[in-house]
């Protein structure tokens, strides 16, 4: 089967600069890519090479078997989220939703009926139509958002979609972003904010210096190179001569004032109870334990440090 | 092309649905131009006031103050005053009007010989406006003292003889052939500053409000040319165009705004100095029109250049005023071609505003119409074509390598 989108040793130039190099990906409908990795890494500049808005330096990128040529030959199935906010601020919400649905041809009934869809999924109905000058930041990001929707796209490219978000906004917009994926669509989203990658893609790339230095499935990366953290309140402050060194999955460990051990770990639970039996050993008594999973942001940290 | 010419169309509706949400816009771009052209034409002519009018009054209505104030009727903006009237009165009710008594005895006394002063009635605060009047008097006078020489020959010639009526009769006959060899027409009163045309009203006004006009369009087109810059700067643009929207299209419905815009403006400037103050519309009102919309097109183009240089909304706007005020300048918007040194008016037709404001001139002042207006108007609508077609394409670049 034909995959949606596919990248075949895609690299891109900027200002004579290598900023993207080698990356190879395939994605089926309905699959979600988070791009991960630091300021500069070039996340954004791969999300434009994908989508077409920029030429690529060597290798292809095909949209359903057919070659993107760059230079702003986007295909009308794709739709685009920027970092920066982008929308007509004399508007109202339905206003700025009903243009940009005119202009990819979308005509009454359906033009109206996608804009109602919008503004429920993205919860605007207080804002929808009020200027869009009067939005604050987070209402303004979800009208962006939901503009890059209107058209139903076939991959929708998500740059940044949760900065300065409150948790409300950014719960609006994974639960839309899910939608999406319900219905066909392929999205590919960057973010910071590596807990939102975690919860909606299923597949984890990462970017440093403008190569892959990760691709595999978020599931499977968190159980393979994860970290955890685990907590243990002990009952007396121990000695001085006390230490983790040696218990197999403890990369760290440190002791605070209040007589709380902080242990890095991997794989939290095939090392607790070897950590347990370290600390009976040297007559510790534990009176809370607390276990912190893997997360991506400790994964991140990881990779680049 | 269906979905070409509707997009093109909700684009344009976008343009003026941003004009009517932001009233202090609609008062820069059509309240002040009224408001300006109010002002000038309440300064230059105000309501009632005819420039430079004669009034004639024949006190003595004789044969010759017949034919001499005849003579001085046939000025533009003459009439004759009843010689019951205070030409005083009149005069200081109305400072533009100039007053000439032929006063009572007045053919007795050139036909006497003796000394006979024009009697002019005139107030000082229209002098300005009364250089016509006093052309048209002074030829009268040129045309009385003939007659006066005349007679006095015959009359010295007659007493030689010994003519027993002290020549009187002689000096009268020579009025009379004198009259009838020098007709009033052969001093032709022709006053430049009247013009021959019914159409006369074309005074500052007129150039007030078509030079003035075609700034105000050109400062429409540049704050649209602005506003694109801006969704062209801030992503608004990029973003519509991953659609099926075309930047011929977006280039299309602001030109379309531009002409609408500029159209409009110029019109209601226009109608404000006729309804108000009886500008005249010239010999062909849509000869008028068209002259108007070829400054429209070349204003559009003057738009689609700067904004094919400027980077953003700012730099376009700040760009695009600088050039309306020189080009303005020097085009002759803000005062007549005519009072500028030669050389500057020959480069002042660098600019759109010489050549609107030769069509308009042609028409207005000259009452000349059809192939006559060819020439300026052709190289409006060329200047429109070449700047829009450079700036479209700049503009397109930019965006490619947005």
């Amino acid at each position: 089967m034909t995959p949606r989108l596919q990248a075949i040793g895609v690299g891109v130039q900027r200002g004579g600069r290598q900023v993207i190099e080698g990356i190879d990906l395939e994605l089926a409908a309905g699959e979600c890519l988070g791009v991960a990795g630091a300021n500069g890494a070039g996340k954004s500049s791969l999300l434009a090479a994908l989508a077409g808005f920029i030429p690529v330096s060597s290798g292809e990128v095909r949209f359903e078997g057919r070659r993107l040529g760059g230079r702003g030959q986007v295909p009308p199935e794709v739709g685009f989220a920027s970092q920066e906010l982008a929308f007509y601020p004399r508007l109202s919400a339905r206003e700025n939703l009903r243009l940009f649905g005119a202009m990819y041809d979308l005509r009454n009934p359906e033009l109206e009926r996608r804009v109602e869809d919008l503004v429920e999924s993205f919860d605007l109905g207080e804002w929808a139509d009020r200027p869009a000058s009067t939005y604050s930041g987070g209402i303004g990001r979800r009208l962006h958002l939901a503009l890059a929707m209107i058209h139903t796209p076939r991959v929708l490219f998500l740059d940044e979609p949760t900065v300065g978000l409150d948790s409300t906004s950014r719960r609006v917009l994974l639960h839309s972003i899910d939608e999406q994926r319900e219905q066909g669509t392929t999205v590919i989203l960057t973010s910071q904010i590596l807990v939102d990658l975690e919860t909606v893609s299923d597949r984890l790339l990462v970017l440093a210096r403008g190569r892959a230095v990760i691709f595999e499935p978020t599931g499977q990366l968190m159980g393979r190179l994860g970290s955890g953290q685990i907590d243990i309140e002990l009952a007396h402050h121990p000695t001085a001569e006390f230490t983790l060194n040696g218990v197999p999955g403890v990369l760290a460990w440190d002791l605070d004032a209040d007589g709380v051990l902080h242990a890095k770990v991997r794989h939290p639970p095939e090392t607790l109870p070897a950590l347990l039996a370290r600390l009976e050993e040297q007559g510790m008594m534990p009176v809370r334990i607390e276990v912190l999973p893997p997360s991506l942001q400790q994964l991140l940290e990881d990779v680049v440090s | 092309m269906n979905g070409s010419l509707r997009r093109i169309g909700l684009l344009f509706k976008l343009e003026l649905r941003t004009l009517t949400r932001e009233p202090r816009l609609l008062v820069a771009l059509f309240f002040v131009p009224v408001i300006l052209t109010v002002i000038a034409d309440l300064s230059f002519n105000w309501p009632g006031s005819l420039p430079g009018a004669l009034a004639v009054q024949d006190v003595d209505h004789s044969e010759l103050s017949g034919r001499i104030a005849g003579q001085l009727l046939r000025a533009p903006h003459s009439s004759a005053l009843n010689p019951s009237e205070s030409p005083g009165n009149l005069v200081v009710a109305h400072p533009d009007i100039v007053v000439v008594v032929l006063p009572d005895h007045f053919q007795q006394r050139v036909l006497r010989g003796e000394y006979q002063p024009l009697t002019v009635v005139a107030d000082r605060r229209g002098q300005s406006r009364s250089s016509a009047a006093f052309s048209a008097i002074n030829s009268a006078a040129a045309e009385t003292s003939a007659v006066a020489l005349a007679t006095g020959e015959a009359r010295r010639a007659a007493q030689r003889r010994g003519a027993p009526d002290n020549g009187d009769s002689a000096a009268l006959s020579a009025m009379r052939s004198a009259l009838k060899n020098y007709s009033g027409d052969r001093v032709r009163v022709s006053n430049i500053w009247f013009g021959s045309q019914s159409n006369s009203s074309y005074t500052r006004m007129a150039q007030f409000v078509t030079g003035n006009g075609v700034m105000f369009m050109l400062f429409i087109a540049v704050g649209l040319a602005s506003a694109l810059a801006a969704d062209r700067a801030e992503g608004r643009l990029r973003r519509l165009l991953w659609s099926q929207l075309r930047v011929r299209e977006v280039i299309t419905a602001k030109v379309l705004a531009i002409l609408l815009l500029g159209f409009i403006c110029m019109t209601l400037m226009m109608l404000t100095s006729v309804i108000g103050f009886g500008m005249s519309l010239g010999p062909s009102p849509p000869e008028l029109a068209g002259i108007t919309l070829a400054v429209a097109v070349a204003v559009s183009g003057f738009a689609m250049l700067i904004l094919g240089i400027g980077r953003t909304g700012v730099v376009v706007q700040g760009l695009g005023t600088i050039l309306t005020l020189a080009l303005s300048a020097m085009g002759g918007s803000w005062w007549p071609q005519e009072v500028e040194p030669p050389y500057l008016r020959s480069a002042g037709h660098i600019s759109l505003n010489a050549w609107a404001s030769d069509a308009y001139h042609l028409l207005l002042f000259d009452g000349q119409t059809g192939p006559a207006l060819l020439v300026p108007v052709a190289i409006l609508l060329a200047i429109g074509l070449l700047e829009g077609a450079v700036g479209a394409w700049f503009f397109a670049r930019s965006i490619r390598r947005a």
